[in-house]
């Protein structure tokens, strides 16, 4: 692709060529002349040039004058120049003139160069031709003569390399070289013009490059420009020249032009990788995008923008070019692209970013401001399409920018609706800790408006949601009963009259109540209370009577809870419940009562129950508590109905047993023993535990008998022995109270059989005998032995006599050996009783001996021998009664000393009065005060 | 103790009363606490009431003068009389000793003491309240009497029997017969015991 000089450059170049002094030559050439000799003559041809008619004159000189000759030489040059002069004048008039001349321009130069020619050709061997070769290629040139003008220079440039005008003249080529297009020519002249330092150096670089660049030498002309731009400052775009100006910006233009012909943006960052501090490149950057925009190549133009802005990030010029970007994809319409532009320029000239660590925000005031615009473009698009597309990710992406905002512009008047859009978006993003504490902001941090109302009402809210959460842990739940307690009391420091705070304040009691705080939740419960709505006061009351309930004012609650009943009747959801409440409040208000030692209340109060809460599932509880309380104050006859009517009332219930447990106790304590005894075969029959059990059969005999219900007692202790012949003691007691209970009811036949059967159990227990046992058995076995010993008194010994002696003697023996058995257990007191009686069987035969019947028709001496015989037959048994008697005696001083000891004492007294009647003496009164 | 050193000491108790006549005797009936006159004369006729067996009577004065004399022994052993006579054994016992820690030096009230505690089959401190008895008055006769029927029937020690019997023969100006006759059974029982 070939590109034209532009206008400006054609513009700079003709300046170039005109405001170099080419003709600086005129006053020379006549102080030249003037050196000459012919003085006179050049006075002559002076004046009269001055007087308008020198042409004529020179002319005239040349036609006479000879070749060769210095003075020809110079006219020849004056004419020359004058007549180049004269075209100058001509051809500016022409440029002006709507009417020019041009023939006679043509005409006049013409001739100046003739004359130059033939200056040339007459004297081809003056040292000083330089300056006419350089005369005559400015009449070339003014004559339109390119070609003679190039010749010309040429031959210069060639014939005086270290001509004054060499530079110029090469410069002079190089420009029409570059004219004529011939830039391959131009480069070199170029070139040659540059091989010094001179006025034209920068021009010559500068078209140096244009040359390059017209050859496709992008890099060549890149290095040109490059160096032109670096050899001068351009940096003070003010203090710039126009054509400085123009220069740069041509500069810059085609600098850009070659980078995009050298594979764009890539090849500028790596061609000025290593001079990043030029002053330019931003414009290199600028112009380059510029470029492709003419192009409508928006992503190049973008990427070029964006390239400056990513590789110079910290320069002044970076947000520029980064908003630059946005609006080329604006204009390209890619929405998507302006969005990440816009997004990339928030991003990287955040007010938190680096960018302003090394500038100044003061000196950017249109970066903020369009940072602020563009933050808030982001924001409100993110979260518009977030919830058009119910997409989170867009969401989180608004939460971002809404945060950026925030904090960027906190005292923008648009961040309160921001920050309360932002608390919004997150709370929909169940980010609930975040938008909690924006909506606080929102709420408190800026001046009241709708949205802060609405901001502090959502703070209270979203709090109690948190607070309420199922999955909320327990220092979560704690955290966040404390937030919503926190922000419900700033609400209602801030909102006093909205119409909401009564239902927050509500809340607030309720959170307060699950956190423990009962007494604030009681405050807060009654400060609602008053002018509140029905359903609020309900709510309130409920509350209320639960905090009331926790603390133990139970009399309180019980109220609460009667009140929340009657203010929202059957058709409150958890009517049944909260009856339940009450009924649990007034067991609780007894067992209060209970602990504070006020037994008759708490007594009352736990029959109250039932009729206060008569569905109650807590009245049995209550009247077994109430009947528990009573009985342990002795009080069994009140006790006693109330468990009767328990066990009519409550059928199956679980404290049955322990009801007939009670009764038991209480039939016993009132002395109703069969009626306890019957309590107690119920107990046996559910008691746990074999021993328990055994127990409480045994405990029915035994209540029986007490009660004085001795069939029922018989037949009960009859079955225990057969249920429990173990532990052994106690089967033998009960055959002990059995064998009683037979003896009282006169079964004497059954008596002994128990009797019996205790002596042989006791004999037969081996290792379980004992000595109550065998204490029983001997028991057993003296009163077996009484019987033989009433029947041995009550047999008299009447006729016939022998007879009954004989029988008397058997029974006597019997008897005898039966307590002599009696005496083999050496159990103490039943040894002594055996030998008391047969000390009083030998007494009772020897009597009897004595006493017997006399046999009839004795004589008074047949009788005296009778009763001698019949006393010496009685005399040993006497003895064997003392003999006996005696023995017991003995025990004494072994401290054997009971009742038949003593009672030996006194027959021996009676027996033998010399040896044993004796009797202390003992003082009637002690007469002494 | 055999007897040569019983009358041995007897003989001691003997002189050291003549040296100081009747002293633990006039202890005895010294009266500690003086009752007024007419809780005197109740007081004495507790005393005949109980001789009566009326004890209802008797007791209720003794209970009124125990209040009102707290430290008198007289209406404690009184009451424990009365108790005795009811076969009270243990309320007996209890308000005799009440009265000997008013007045330790009651041989009397040990007298009547040693026969509860006999009646409960408690011999040894029979014996030992009877020794104390005598102790506390070696004049008093019954002492040595009730002494010698313990160890004759209860302790089976005819030997101190004996001794004691002839001890209260020793203080019987007017003799006793019926003791002498058991004084000769007892001198053949224990004669043949040795042999």
């Amino acid at each position: 692709m070939t590109m034209a000089l532009t206008n400006q450059g054609l513009v700079y170049l003709l300046l170039v060529l005109f405001s170099v002094p080419l003709m600086a030559a005129d006053k020379p050439l006549i102080a030249d002349i003037e050196k000459t000799e012919d003085r006179s003559y050049l006075e002559a041809i002076k004046g009269r040039a001055n007087s308008g008619n020198a042409v004529f004159e020179y002319r005239k000189y040349l036609q006479i004058s000879k070749k060769g000759s210095k003075q020809r030489r110079q006219v020849l040059l004056r004419l020359a120049e004058i007549e180049l002069e004269l075209s100058e004048k001509l051809l500016a008039e022409d440029i002006k003139s709507a009417d020019p001349n041009e023939a006679e321009m043509k005409q006049t130069i013409a001739s100046s160069i003739s004359l130059f020619e033939t200056a040339l050709s007459e004297y081809s061997d003056e040292s000083d031709n330089d300056r006419v070769l350089y005369q005559l290629a400015r009449a070339y040139e003014i004559n339109a003569r390119p070609d003679q003008v190039s010749n010309t220079l040429m031959r210069l440039i060639s014939l005086y390399p270290s001509s004054a005008y060499y530079i110029e003249s090469q410069f002079r080529l190089a420009e029409a070289y570059f004219i004529n297009r011939q830039y391959s020519q131009s480069y070199n002249a170029y070139t040659g013009v540059l091989s010094r330092q001179s006025e034209f150096y920068d021009n010559a670089q500068y078209k140096r490059g244009w040359s390059s660049f017209k050859l496709s030498k992008y890099d060549a002309a890149l290095k040109d420009f490059i160096a032109l731009l670096d050899s001068h400052d351009f940096s003070k775009e003010k203090s710039l020249s126009r054509i400085e100006k123009e220069l740069y910006e041509d500069s810059i233009r085609v600098i850009s032009l070659s980078f995009a012909y050298l594979q764009g943006i890539d090849t500028v960052k790596r061609f000025f990788a290593k001079r990043r501090s030029a002053s330019y490149i931003k414009d290199i950057y600028y112009g380059l995008g510029n470029h492709y925009l003419k192009q409508k190549r928006y992503a190049d133009t973008a990427g070029s923008y964006m390239a400056f802005v990513q590789e110079y990030k910290h320069s002044s010029y970076a947000p520029q070019l980064a908003l630059e970007t946005i609006e080329v994809w604006q204009k390209s319409r890619f929405q998507g692209e302006v969005l990440k532009a816009r997004d990339y320029f928030s991003r990287t000239f955040a007010l938190n970013s680096d960018f302003w660590t090394v500038n100044k925000k003061e000196d950017f005031p249109e970066v903020i401001i369009q940072l602020k615009n563009n933050i808030s473009l982001l924001a409100q698009y993110h979260h518009s399409i977030g919830q058009k597309k119910n997409s989170v990710a867009e969401k989180k992406k608004a939460v971002y920018w809404y945060d950026q905002y925030i904090r960027s512009f906190s005292n923008d008047k648009a961040t309160p609706h921001l920050h309360f859009l932002y608390a919004e978006l997150l709370a929909e993003l169940r980010q609930e800790e975040k938008a909690f504490y924006a909506y606080e902001a929102a709420a408190y941090q800026y001046a009241k408006s709708k949205e802060s109302t609405e901001s502090a009402y959502a703070a209270v809210m979203l709090a109690t949601v948190l607070a309420g959460q199922k999955n909320q842990s327990l220092a979560g739940k704690k955290k966040w009963q404390a937030a919503v307690v926190s922000s419900t009391l700033k609400f209602s420091k801030s909102y006093p009259n909205d119409s909401r705070l009564k239902n927050i304040l509500l809340r607030l009691a309720e959170i307060q109540y699950e956190q423990g705080r009962m007494l604030e939740a009681i405050e807060m419960a009654e400060k609602v209370i008053p002018q509140s709505t029905k359903e609020q006061k309900i709510k309130a009351l409920l509350i209320l009577a639960h905090a009331q309930f926790e603390l133990e004012l139970y009399a309180e609650a019980e109220k609460s809870y009667s009140n929340l009943l009657t203010l929202s009747g059957k058709q409150h959801a958890k009517y049944k419940k909260i009856r339940e409440r009450v009924a649990v409040s007034i067991y609780k208000e007894a067992e209060l009562a209970l602990k504070s030692g006020q037994s008759a209340l708490a007594v009352v109060t736990f029959l109250r129950l039932k009729k206060a809460v008569p569905e109650s599932a807590h009245i049995a509880t209550a009247e077994y508590d109430a009947a528990a309380e009573l009985m342990k104050n002795k009080k069994w006859k009140q006790a006693l109905p109330v468990l009767l009517r328990f066990r009519k009332m409550h059928p199956g219930h679980k404290l049955q047993n322990d009801v007939t447990t009670k009764l038991a106790i209480i039939y016993t304590e009132t002395q109703q023993f069969t009626k306890a005894a019957a309590e107690y075969g119920k107990i046996a029959g559910f008691i746990k535990g074999p021993e328990k059990r055994r127990v409480a059969y045994y405990q029915v005999a035994a209540l029986y008998q007490q009660g004085g219900d001795s069939v029922r007692a018989l037949n009960a202790y009859q079955s225990y022995i057969k249920k429990y012949p173990q532990p052994f003691d106690i089967a033998m007691e009960t055959r002990h109270k059995i064998s009683d209970l037979y003896g009282a009811a006169k079964n004497s036949k059954a008596q002994d059989l128990w009797r019996k059967n205790i002596i042989e159990t006791d004999r037969n227990a081996g290792k379980n005998r004992t000595d109550r046992s065998r204490y029983l058995a001997a028991a057993a076995s003296v009163r077996l032995a009484d019987k033989l010993y009433r029947d041995f008194a009550g047999l008299k010994l009447k006729a016939p006599f022998k007879k009954n002696l004989q029988r008397k003697k058997i029974k006597m023996k019997g008897a005898v050996n039966a307590f002599a058995n009696a005496t083999k257990y050496k159990v103490a007191e039943v040894t002594t009783e055996a030998i008391y009686k047969i000390g009083q069987i030998y007494y009772g035969f020897s009597k009897d001996l004595m006493q017997s019947e006399r046999p009839a028709k004795l004589t008074a001496e047949e009788k005296e021998q009778y009763d001698i015989l019949l006393e010496e037959q009685a005399f040993p048994f006497e003895e064997k009664a003392i003999e006996f008697h005696n023995a017991n005696l003995n025990r004494a001083k072994d401290h054997v000393y009971d009742d038949w000891v003593i009672k030996s004492v006194a027959r021996l007294g009676e027996l033998f009065p010399l040896r044993y009647k004796r009797t202390e003496k003992l003082e009637a009164v002690i007469n002494v005060p | 103790m055999c007897r040569e050193w019983s009358a041995v000491l007897i003989l001691l108790l003997l002189t050291a009363c003549a040296q100081q006549p009747h002293k633990e005797a006039e202890d005895a009936a010294k009266p500690v606490i003086k009752l007024s006159e007419d809780d005197s004369i109740k007081y004495n006729k507790a005393l005949s009431d109980i001789k009566r067996k009326r004890y209802k009577q008797a007791d209720a004065v003794l209970d009124k003068l125990i209040a009102s004399y707290p430290d008198a022994a007289g209406p404690l052993a009184n009451k424990a009389v009365i108790f005795s006579n009811k076969m009270e054994l243990v309320k007996a016992e209890q308000y005799f000793l009440k009265a000997l820690e008013k007045n330790d030096k009651l041989a009397q009230v040990r007298n009547n003491l040693a026969v509860v505690y006999r009646k409960k089959g408690e011999f040894g401190r029979a014996k030992e309240m009877l020794e104390a008895a005598i102790v506390s008055n070696p004049y008093y006769a019954n002492a040595y009497y009730n002494l010698a029927i313990l160890y004759e029937l209860y302790l089976q020690q005819p030997e101190k029997a004996l001794e004691n019997y002839q001890l209260y023969l020793d203080l019987t100006k007017a003799g006793d017969k019926q003791v002498t006759k058991w004084i000769s059974m007892l001198q053949r029982q224990i004669k043949a015991g040795r042999k």
